[in-house]
């Protein structure tokens, strides 16, 4: 059995452990397009930062493909060939499979403005992103990010770190908008601007001139070293949409992470996935999610038929001192119930006996058994969780979580794969 | 392999993190030079709640949540079955906090790391939670949670 991968990242690590599972013969071959290795696309903040040396970026080791005897080309694959069940690579090598893997990732979106090509205009999307925003970072001039996600805070933080003045540009009205309700980002952004950094939040940028003068909507113009695009992402799907394989807003796959073409599989950032919560399917472009579906699809492509039952958004990061962790759906109401002290907050989402989100702010603690009751739709009501929330903490998790707990360890295992 | 915790036998002394603490990070079971000249830090919390007490361990899960969530790569799994973190690689995002169904992971004292159960599998014999436990409420069982 010839098995292929194309991408050599999170997903990639994740198959080689399911297919070895199942297959300790059969050929691994792995496309290595970015050419650095299978390393931990996070930690580029920390590089750029300087708190992590080069060594300390790879997810997987080369000794780990080695011992699973996965051999790594690195190259860019430029075309699929399904019905000759060939690959073909940018230095025109051809490659045969029997079972290919798509883990082809995301892309940052690029919008579309005069000067955005400009060369201190800049991604932190890959490791060599992160080198060439390096070399441009310059102590006490100004970086502006363009956006408030995730990328756009790390971004920040290490820019701050490295000395630079950082100012965050959101469109939205509040930071973190994918990630945190309007309350618990006031907390958020009370502590950014604590720490130094500048938001000006309900603005964006329409141009940036030749001098790197970032102009905004409402005519203001700050004179920038640096400019950070992060305003989202999207699955780089053209090898599967020239492949004729089925897609929307990413690969779509069923339930057992196969695509239209029985013997190609996809996983990670470039899938939709089926979302627990919603009952939708969506590009939930999420690092946890991405070794989860690697190693089930390397299950499946070596014969098992294991179901991926699905996932619910869920993210955590710390920055500058604070850790924010927030897993459920942002985008339905409930009953909404508040907790603060200090600098730690938690805010929960119920509908009817069902936890829809939860967001906790440096209170990580309790929060492994909270996305449990949002992810396995532990039913609990909602007078529990108001006297939960009076004193949040493990021993005052309600009963129902307890009883549930107990019987995962009497019956063994929970609702996955 | 994983410590089974029975809350019938618990009596909440709390000797398995005192235990616990003194045989991680170096102080190699020395409970003195642990708390008189050190900063230990159990690598599991106990539970108190209705007069029941009881050790949240550490399950060790088959296909485990928080390997899979891991950013790092930090947390692995090595060939007796023991999920296990290399502190050196992890850099304190709680993405594993988060995915643990059990909440057993918890952020270190520094708040920069995590910490969580090992099986004590840089000593030998058997973890030092079981071993002092003084009611017998601490086991180790071969089950696995099938996660």
């Amino acid at each position: 059995m010839r098995y292929v991968i194309i991408g050599n990242c999170i997903a990639a690590a994740g198959a080689v452990e399911g297919i070895r599972s199942y297959d300790q013969k059969g050929e691994i071959t792995i496309i290595d397009g970015e050419r650095r290795g299978c390393y931990s696309r996070p930690l580029i903040s920390y590089l750029l930062a300087g708190s992590k040396g080069a060594a300390g970026l790879h997810y997987r080791s080369e000794a780990f493909f080695a011992r699973n005897q996965a051999r790594v080309i690195p190259a860019r694959a430029v075309r699929i060939d399904p019905p000759a069940g060939q690959l073909e690579l940018d230095d025109g090598m051809m490659i045969d499979y029997d079972r290919l893997l798509l883990a082809t990732g995301a892309s940052p979106l690029i919008p579309e403005l005069p000067g955005i090509e400009h060369p201190r205009v800049k991604t932190l999307y890959t490791w060599k992103d992160a080198e060439e925003i390096a070399a441009l970072v310059e102590t006490g001039a100004t970086a502006v990010i363009l956006g408030s996600g995730l990328i756009g805070l790390k971004a920040a933080e290490a820019l701050h770190q490295r000395g630079m003045k950082v100012v965050i540009v959101e469109k939205q009205e509040q930071i973190l908008p994918r990630l945190l309700s309007p309350w618990s980002a006031t907390i958020a952004l009370r502590h950014l601007q604590e720490q130094g950094i500048q938001v000006l939040t309900g603005h964006q940028a329409v141009s940036i001139s030749e001098s790197g003068e970032v102009e905004l909507d409402h005519g203001a113009k700050i004179p920038a070293q640096l400019v950070i695009v992060a305003v989202g992402n999207r699955p780089n799907q053209s090898l599967a949409r020239e492949a004729g394989l089925k897609t929307g807003k990413g690969i779509i796959v069923n339930q057992y992470l196969q695509t239209s073409d029985p013997d190609i599989w996809a996983a990670g950032d470039v899938i939709e996935t089926h979302n627990i919560l919603s009952g939708a399917a969506e590009v939930m472009a999420l690092l946890p999610l991405a070794h989860l579906e690697g190693y089930l699809a390397g299950c499946n492509m070596a014969g098992q038929a294991v179901r991926y039952p699905g996932a619910i958004f869920l993210n955590a990061v710390h920055f500058m001192g604070m850790h924010i962790i927030a897993a459920g759906e942002p985008n339905r109401s409930g009953t909404v119930l508040q907790w603060q002290q200090g600098s730690s907050s938690l805010e929960m989402t119920i509908d009817g006996d069902y936890l829809l989100r939860y967001i906790a702010i440096n209170l990580p603690g309790i929060t492994g058994p909270l996305t449990a009751i949002v992810e396995q739709q532990i039913r609990i009501e909602l007078k529990e969780w108001q006297e939960f929330i009076r004193e949040p903490s493990m021993a005052s998790l309600p009963a129902a979580y307890w009883a549930e707990m107990r019987r995962w360890e009497e019956h063994g295992g929970l609702r996955c794969g | 392999m994983r410590v089974q915790s029975n809350p019938e036998y618990c009596l909440g002394c709390g000797l398995c993190r005192l235990y616990c603490a003194a045989a991680h990070d170096g102080y190699d079971g020395n409970l003195l030079k642990a708390f008189k000249r050190g900063t230990p830090q159990p690598r599991a919390d106990l539970i108190v709640r209705n007069d029941k007490s009881w050790l949240n361990t550490c399950r060790h899960c088959h296909n485990a949540p928080c390997i899979n969530a891991c950013l790092t790569g930090a947390l692995q799994k090595d060939d007796q079955g023991i999920v296990f973190i290399d502190s050196q690689r992890c850099v304190g995002c709680f993405t594993c906090v988060m995915v643990c169904p059990f909440g057993h992971i918890q952020p270190s004292r520094d708040s920069y790391r995590v910490v969580k159960c090992d099986l004590c599998r840089d000593q030998k014999g058997i973890p030092a939670c079981v071993s002092f436990c003084p009611n017998g409420a601490l086991s180790l069982t071969e089950e696995v949670e099938t996660r």
